[in-house]
């Protein structure tokens, strides 16, 4: 009953490594060009759930699991915390600049900040869909 | 040119949130607040805020649609199409007066924000890249200067997706 279409699989499949792609670089030129760790992430996540839209339950689940996301998600956030802490050790105030002012390239504190950003938002709202996914198919077959 | 088109695109904007209100079928409203979104990622692009557009177009037309229409098919089942039509009403009257004349307010007293001291402007367009080193001044500004936000901002994040899944695992058992 529900066979797999050609827009189907083009949505899905042929898509997401674009998005993932243009996630990655709103992410990593979130300093230099609009984009950033929030919107990066948020593009990121729509890139993980594509494909999870377009196949069967079995095979999302090999796919992307639900551990490695909240596992990236918690790592995302300690990175952040790390970040801070560093400044404390390094000036004394919590998120204040811990690179020296001198070092070229200038943004590496931005940067990590935005790639820690990314992996946490990425990986929380994609978790969170994958979830509702499961749940609304659950209701369709219960 | 500039200014006819983003007057153009909020007529169609007011047009497509009226929509959305009006219609009996709440997936047709779904879809149509999706427009609306796309249509306001337009409107900050053309006003020279493409941060926020993206943002728009990733969260508003994407994210919020996907739950919008779970949270629909939760509550009334499978999508239905031959109950569609637009509905009139007393209350849908009174909610569309009171939405317009709220946006005649706003379109009114916008104007005025021009007065705003520009010396924060000013500062951050000298200083912003010597001081953070990142020429996309938005991000200097929630990464660097207000970094502590961003990490509220965070925790808020963490705490809603984590109950979230609290709920969502709940019921399945």
């Amino acid at each position: 009953m529900r066979t797999k279409t050609d827009m189907l699989d083009v949505a899905s499949r042929k898509l997401a490594p674009y998005v993932l792609l243009f996630g990655c670089y709103l992410i990593s030129y979130g300093h230099l060009s609009p984009g950033g760790g929030f919107q990066g992430g948020v593009v990121l996540a729509s890139g993980l759930i594509l494909p999870a839209l377009g196949c069967r339950k079995q095979r999302r689940e090999d796919l992307l699991s639900n551990y490695a996301l909240s596992l990236g998600e918690t790592i995302g956030f300690l990175l952040l915390f790390l970040i801070g802490a560093a400044g404390i050790a390094a000036t004394g105030f919590f998120l204040s600049d811990p690179f020296p002012a001198t070092i070229r390239p200038h943004a590496w504190f931005i940067f990590l900040l935005n790639l820690a950003i990314g992996l946490k938002v990425g990986a929380g709202i994609g978790l969170l869909s994958l979830l509702i996914i499961r749940e609304s198919e659950e209701n369709d077959h219960g | 040119m500039t200014e006819v088109f983003v007057l153009a695109l909020l007529c169609v904007l007011v047009l497509t949130g009226t929509l959305a209100l009006l219609f009996r079928d709440l997936f047709i409203s779904v879809i149509l607040l999706s427009i609306f979104s796309f249509l306001s990622a337009l409107l900050f692009y053309v006003t020279h805020a493409p941060d926020v557009a993206i943002t728009e177009a990733a969260v508003g037309a994407g994210m919020t649609t996907l739950i919008y229409v779970w949270a629909v098919r939760s509550c009334t089942g499978r999508p239905r199409l031959q109950q569609g039509g637009i509905r009139f009403s007393l209350i849908n009257a009174i909610d569309l007066v009171l939405v317009l004349s709220a946006g005649f307010c706003l379109y009114l007293f916008l104007p005025s924000m021009n007065g705003v001291p520009a010396f924060m402007r000013d500062y951050l367009l000298e200083n912003g890249y010597a001081e953070t080193g990142a020429l996309n001044l938005v991000s200097a500004v929630y990464l660097g200067y207000r970094a502590f936000d961003t990490f509220g901002e965070t925790i808020v994040l963490l705490c809603a997706v984590t109950g979230s899944i609290y709920f969502l695992t709940r019921t399945q058992e």
